[in-house]
């Protein structure tokens, strides 16, 4: 069941600046997610969705900064709180399990300390008793043992790493989970694993889920709705099925030939080039250089803006304004 | 007909921990006719250990793996040098796999000079630019960058492009394109293809993404816990897996269109992190069709048309 | 043959100034290291420029009057025997600091050799050398230096340095034996091997290259702990007795009694001055295991 707009996501801009100039990472991107669906955020690497992420949840640190932009969580600001205050949102509200996170864990702690650390890091006060039960009913919802959490990162599998940390960040159950390419660098059947959580988040807790991931055979099965991004900004916008069956950019088209399946015979198709660089990027339309419908004279020169092309769909090219 | 290489029974100890990761693993790969073969399996499956005992990175425990006749570690002098031109590899990790200190051009060069491919430096560079070429890099903006300035897909081009220059009969390629972006792993898997379509160069594909076998495979052998459970033509394997875990691989896969399908894998998860069984079929504990004779012996290869399987369902 | 060739081209990649020059001007943005660097380098200078004006005839017995306090003539004042202070300390500070420096240098060198041979090797040759590693660092290693120092009575500052690195080369080795035992299972190492690279080719160009950090730490560790090594055996009277060295100031103060004659100019110069010194490398040490966790490099 989706329900009302509970974040919304207002003409964003985050920027890293490097000594070579600044790297507009996320430069304009506004995005509402619903209660209770799964928003999928895709693209390339480098597309600037894990800094959108990280802006969320403030996270962005040097030299990255966030320029401007609100980011509304049930009408409040967040940008606009103290650091005190924030705390109170992040992890209880918006949970986060970043990009490779099951690498960054210490590898000479039990899982069980590390989690303790990191709750403690968050500021987050919670009974022992308390953090074992939520444990063990999460843990075992996602098919795990208590057990897991006796032992050492090196005795779990890529898969059973993964699900822990989203375990974790369970813990206080929160409202919304961003998590961050989550399957990638996984086998079929962890990822298998993984997303059945992640949809099982969604059906039996309402979680609203913002799912990362370039990897576009996941975001067709998880996702209700899916917003692409490209060299910083958002091209398209809409429900994942819409989209799949009537693909309107032509990068957006581009990403969904290029999936492989079983019982295709069709080559599949890569896209030419590679993506922009951001300190600089091209003129006017960002994909033109790689778009296969390149309109000279038009595409490098204006820029196209986020336009509603049907109820629910909007999309960012000038084929269609 | 000249075997590149075989393996008979080959079983490869973890010291220290007497973990089998490959057991009872035979392959022969001919080079009368290029062939991709598919090696699928999960983590922890041994197709990784498989690869590093054919590129002999590793030696097995037991059993042989020759090529052309001669076993691995009887090879010398001329025939060491054109074993390790003819067989080479592409590894799956492109943002390691480089030395970040060398220049791309340096590591083009490289096994170039060493495997005495060539002897003067016209000729070197000239079979430089042609590989970069052939996998569509212009080498005149890639030779003098080095690795850190060029994006993945580019990496692992050069590393395809290394491999091609040596003009390999073989190339074993490890999870090529799992750290690619899902957009970009086309355009490399369909270089692999002109490989062997074009340049008569098998391939040993080395996976855990089916999807992306399908396209390219002639042959599949799918690999548990370090034992074969099912091999033949990729097209009959993958669209009618006999074997109950190849069933498995296949339903997990993400399906690329949208539909709403419920499945009901539940029970994988809580049986990952099972111990494998001592004796019967691995596979025993996460099977849905299991019997009790699995628990009692590991079930042979048994033959189904011109597929083989290593279960119970199919035979005696 | 190749192997001179190869070790040539690596002395050109290291002497490769312009890397080195980005590498510094990032170093010296880290405030520790700045002022680490400078501090050290304004002793060097401070005693190569003293060595100029002073001479060494300055530091004999009963060149100037004893136990006078710092005046016009003797900014340090002079000792019990009549010895211009601030002579031995210009002569002493170089001395200590080369010793430091020696012993650090040959010390870290030979730690990164074994190292590296044992991690990359392994089997019977790491078990070997593995054995004298954990020997070495389980020996008492001031005591064993004691019974050594007096054995060689008479030591010059050379022999000081020589004997000091019996005992620091463990410390690097063991370290570079761990990152070569993970380094050589990276995929560029399978690649070199699959192209045919020769083992020490390999050792030299690509494994070597990214213990560069590892070496750097441990040089300046090393060179703390040889000065630090050098003073004591100084000051319990085993140390180089015909070379000037702050640690050998320290001890003839200490012997005649200088604290209890009020001479304090005499043990107070190189008390402050070996506390500047290992403040200083101590800042360098900070400055450079900084600049390397930035990169990550100590991943």
């Amino acid at each position: 069941m989706i329900g009302e707009e509970i974040l919304r996501i207002k003409d964003l801009r985050v920027s890293y600046l490097t000594r070579r100039g600044e790297v507009k990472a996320v430069d304009g991107v506004s995005l509402g997610l619903y209660k209770g669906e799964i928003l999928g955020i895709a693209g390339e690497s480098g597309c600037g969705k894990s800094t959108l992420a990280a802006a969320i949840l403030r996270l962005v640190k040097p030299p990255g900064i966030i320029k401007e932009g609100k980011v509304l969580y049930r009408g409040k600001d967040l940008l606009r709180l103290g650091e005190e205050e924030f705390r109170l949102y992040r992890m209880t509200k918006i949970a986060y399990v970043p990009q490779g996170s099951m690498n960054s864990l210490n590898p000479v702690m039990r899982i069980r300390d590390q989690f303790m650390d990191m709750l403690k890091d968050h500021g987050l006060k919670i009974k022992k008793e308390e953090l074992e039960e939520r444990l063990r009913e999460i843990l075992s919802s996602m098919g795990l043992k208590t057990s897991i959490l006796d032992r050492y990162p090196h005795e779990l599998s890529g898969g059973m790493k993964q699900r822990t940390l989203i375990a974790l960040s369970l813990i206080m159950n929160p409202e919304i989970l961003i998590a961050d390419e989550p399957t990638t660098a996984l086998d079929v059947v962890s990822q298998r694993g993984v997303m059945n959580i992640l949809r099982d988040l969604k059906d039996q807790r309402g979680t609203s889920i913002i799912l990362i991931t370039h990897d576009m055979a996941v975001q067709a099965e998880l996702s209700d709705r899916m917003a692409i991004m490209y060299a910083g900004k958002i091209v398209e916008v809409g429900p994942t099925e819409e989209i799949y069956n009537e693909p309107l950019h032509p990068y957006t088209r581009l990403l969904i030939e290029s999936i492989p399946s079983l019982g295709d015979e069709k080559p599949r198709k890569s896209i030419e080039g590679i993506p922009p660089d951001l300190v600089n990027p091209p003129k006017g339309c960002r994909f033109h250089p790689r778009c296969p419908f390149y309109i000279p004279g038009k595409c490098d020169t204006q820029e196209p803006m986020l336009i509603q092309a049907s109820s629910g769909r909007s999309v960012a090219c000038l084929l269609y304004s | 007909m000249e075997s590149v290489y075989k393996i008979y029974r080959v079983r490869k100890f973890l010291r220290a921990e007497n973990i089998v990761a490959v057991e009872d693993f035979n392959i022969a790969i001919n080079d009368d006719q290029p062939i991709v073969v598919t090696l699928a399996g999960e983590s922890g499956s041994g197709k990784t250990t498989v690869a590093k005992m054919i590129l002999r990175l590793e030696e097995p425990t037991k059993g042989v793996v020759r090529y052309r006749g001669v076993d691995l570690k009887r090879l010398r002098g001329e025939i060491w040098r054109r074993y390790r031109r003819e067989v080479q590899a592409v590894f799956q990790d492109p943002y390691s796999a480089f030395n970040p200190l060398h220049r791309i051009e340096t590591v083009l060069r490289i096994p170039l000079k060493r495997l005495g491919v060539a002897t003067s430096n016209q000729e070197i560079d000239l079979i430089i630019r042609k590989s970069l070429e052939d996998v569509g890099l212009d080498p005149g903006k890639v030779l003098s960058k080095y690795p850190r300035q060029l994006s993945g897909g580019e990496r692992q081009r050069v590393m395809i492009a290394r491999a091609i220059s040596l003009q390999p009969k073989l190339i074993v390629a490890d999870e090529p394109v799992s750290m690619l972006d899902a957009s970009i792993r086309a355009s490399i898997i369909n270089i692999l293809k002109d490989l062997r379509d074009r340049k008569g160069v098998s391939i040993l594909y080395i996976t855990h993404d089916l999807n992306t076998a399908y396209g390219i495979s002639d042959e599949i052998i799918i690999m548990y816990r370090g034992s074969i459970v099912e091999r033949g033509p990729a097209k009959k394997v993958l669209l009618e897996p006999l074997h109950p875990y190849t069933r498995l691989l296949i339903e997990s896969l993400p399906k690329p269109r949208p539909t709403r399908k419920i499945l009901k894998s539940r029970e994988i998860s809580i049986y990952e992190d099972t111990a494998t069984p001592q004796h019967g079929c691995k596979f025993y504990p996460r099977c849905p069709l299991r019997m009790d004779k699995c628990l009692n012996m590991k079930p042979p290869l048994i033959s189904v048309g011109d597929r083989e399987v290593a279960c119970y369902l199919y035979g005696e | 043959m190749r192997t001179l060739s190869i070790a040539t081209e690596i002395l050109g990649k290291i002497l490769h100034l312009s890397t080195f020059l980005g590498i510094l001007h990032d170093l010296l943005r880290i405030r520790a290291f700045a002022v680490g660097l400078i501090g050290i380098l304004a002793l060097t200078i401070f005693s190569l420029i003293g060595g100029l004006v002073t001479s060494y005839d300055r530091t004999y017995a009963g060149a100037f009057d004893p136990q006078l306090p710092p005046n016009p003539k003797n900014p340090l004042g002079t000792d019990l025997l009549g010895r211009d202070v601030y002579a031995q300390l210009i002569y002493g500070l170089s001395n200590s600091l080369a010793i430091g420096i020696i012993a650090g240098a040959i010390g870290t060198l030979l730690g990164t050799l074994i190292g590296i041979t044992a991690g990359y090797f392994r089997g019977f040759v790491d078990s070997v050398l593995r054995l004298f590693i954990d020997v070495n660092l389980a020996l008492p290693s001031m005591l064993v230096l004691v019974l050594i120092a007096s054995y060689f009575r008479g030591l010059d500052y050379i022999g000081m340095a020589l004997i000091i690195c019996l005992f620091n080369w463990a410390w690097p080795a063991r370290q570079v034996r761990a990152q070569t035992l993970s380094l050589r299972e990276r995929d560029f190492i399978y690649l070199a091997r699959l192209s045919n690279m020769g083992r020490f080719e390999i050792l030299v160009r690509e494994i070597m290259p990214h213990l560069t950090p590892w070496m750097v730490a441990n040089f300046v560790n090393a060179t703390i702990s040889a000065i630090l090594t050098e003073s004591g055996l100084s000051i319990i009277g085993l140390g180089p007795q015909r070379s000037m060295t702050l640690g050998m100031i320290l001890h003839w103060a200490l012997s005649y009694a200088a604290i209890y004659r009020g001479l304090w100019w005499w043990w107070a110069t190189p008390v402050i001055f070996l506390s500047i010194i290992f403040v200083f490398l101590y800042l360098i040490y900070i400055g450079i295991t900084r600049y390397f966790a930035e990169r990550e490099v100590f991943a």
